[in-house]
């Protein structure tokens, strides 16, 4: 900091001086970081220089990862070739199915003259395994600026919403999860279409719908899903199970519970999802299924309107909601 | 001489990068709440030892850098550290020649003061920073600065650094 180090006398301004000094320029920058999001750059040229001690900092995870992926015995490698292949069989015929729905729905939003959703591209990112913030609910994934991010994109992981990117750097990104006390999603109960909105709790196992009068129709075990209100998620992607509900008479809204249906503790891989180009026009045919090797997942919007009736509990794709198992079984 | 201070420039930065990456090192959950302020604890031993060439402005600095870190609001811990170092620099004389676990209570001293300024800033923004374990980073520290302590007195030591 200062070459002068040998002097006998210390001078320049004091210690107390540069304290003051530089709590004022904090606050100055906290502000600047909470309020007016203007630090972007300046974030994203320190996030480089701590490229490298990331790196170093996710090497035993990743390391211990490789070894166990390396020296996995034969026996259980078949074993997991097995059973994959038989859920990659059973996803197949899903998706056969929601192929003619999507495109049945798209032709009959088509004759509406609603638009909807089309599938956007996607792109699978990895968690970089290091630890931040415990007090805030975000990861670091290994895409960015070169990968197109943008902030706000939505993130998903195989089984549901994860959250939404908050800052794109140049080789990492921060992803800010679902369950962060600041992070609230436009939702729908996917039963009945009511539309609320569902707030992190700084819980990773627990979202709060805190604005749904005593007298909604909510059961615990209905699926919510996205609605798409607020053009950041695209509209029907799984977010959480109703877990718990209680009704207090004194107060005007429920208290109800959902538990996200995305692995958000124990996620290694994202899915960072472009909306499509917004609100163009659909083409009069639906799009045949040639993307499906884009591991791209289909769901038709189950809007509240009585237009849609293709969005039945079929669109719940292999959640674990016990009723809607023995629903696909029993067809 | 010069060679001295360029080796113990460079030893420094190793130490506060080592720090860093300590200081987001993938922990399990239950472990990682008592997951000890590395970069506080290499801040305050650099500080005591060498007031001359670290102060305020360098625990700020290396605040920033574990702000973008770990994805904590900018200038939250650059202020906490710059707080710690200002502690350090303030009272190094004494703390110096306190025996170890003397000095391991200074130190959870000034990270209580990090912590409660981090919580501060945290109520402001809209952050729920749970129960108790919130402080437990100020007792996991103080039990390791004994150790941490000797560690970089024997770095100083053979890197000749004083």
């Amino acid at each position: 900091m200062s070459g002068d180090t040998n002097s006998l006398f210390y001078r320049g301004p004091s210690a107390l001086v540069r304290l003051v000094l530089l709590g004022l320029l904090s606050v100055v920058l906290m502000t600047a970081d909470h309020r007016l999001n203007y630090l972007g750059s300046v974030r994203s040229a320190l996030s480089l220089l701590l490229y490298p001690l990331q790196v170093v900092a996710a090497f035993p995870p990743t390391a211990w990862d490789w070894f166990n992926e390396n020296m996995a015995s034969r026996e259980r490698l078949l074993e997991q070739n097995q059973t994959l292949r038989s859920s990659h069989l059973q996803l197949e015929v899903r998706m056969q199915r929601y192929a003619a729905l999507e495109a049945e729905n798209q032709r009959l939003r088509e004759m509406l003259g609603s638009t909807t959703h089309v599938r956007g591209r996607m792109l699978v990112a990895e968690l970089v395994s290091v630890d931040l913030d415990p007090y805030r609910h975000e990861v670091l994934i290994n895409k960015g600026l070169g990968d197109d991010l943008f902030e706000g994109q939505p993130v998903l992981d195989a089984r549901g919403v994860m959250g939404q990117v908050v800052h794109v750097g140049p080789l990492t990104s921060t992803v800010l999860m679902i369950t962060d006390p600041s992070h609230a999603l436009p939702v729908q109960v996917n039963r009945t279409g009511e539309r609320t909105v569902a707030v992190g709790t700084g819980d990773l196992r627990l979202l709060r719908l805190p604005y749904l009068p005593n007298n909604a129709d909510i059961r615990e075990g209905d699926l919510l899903v996205t609605s798409g209100l607020g053009d950041r998620f695209p509209a029907g992607y799984p977010v959480g199970v109703i877990s718990h509900i209680s009704h207090d008479l004194g107060e005007p809204f429920a208290r109800v519970d959902a538990q996200p249906t995305a692995f958000l503790g124990r996620v290694r891989e994202a899915l960072l999802v472009w909306p499509p180009e917004s609100s163009k026009r659909l083409p009069p045919v639906a799009p045949p299924m040639e993307d499906a090797e884009s591991g791209d997942l289909p769901i038709a919007a189950a809007e509240t309107t009585p237009i849609a009736p293709v969005a039945e509990p079929s669109t719940h794709r292999g959640i674990e909601v016990p009723s809607q198992e023995i629903d696909e079984e029993g067809r | 001489m010069a060679a001295d201070r360029r080796n113990s420039r460079w030893l420094v930065w190793f130490t506060f990068a080592v720090a860093l990456v300590l200081s987001i090192m993938p922990l399990p959950a239950s472990v990682a709440v008592w997951r000890p302020d590395w970069p506080a604890i290499v801040l305050i031993y650099w500080v005591m030892m060498q007031p001359r060439s670290y102060g305020v402005g360098i625990g700020w600095l290396f605040g920033l850098l574990e702000d973008v870190a770990r994805g904590a609001l900018l200038g939250q811990y650059a202020f906490g550290y710059a707080l710690v170092a200002f502690l350090t620099l303030s009272f190094y004389r004494r703390i110096r020649v306190f025996p170890v676990w003397q000095q391991a209570f200074v130190v959870m001293t000034m990270l209580v003061l990090h912590l409660s300024l981090s919580l501060w800033v945290r109520g402001v923004s809209g952050e729920d920073v749970g129960g108790w374990e919130y402080w437990a980073p100020a007792v996991s520290s103080l039990l390791i600065w004994p150790f941490a302590y000797l560690l970089l007195r024997r770095l100083a030591v053979i890197y000749k650094v004083n």
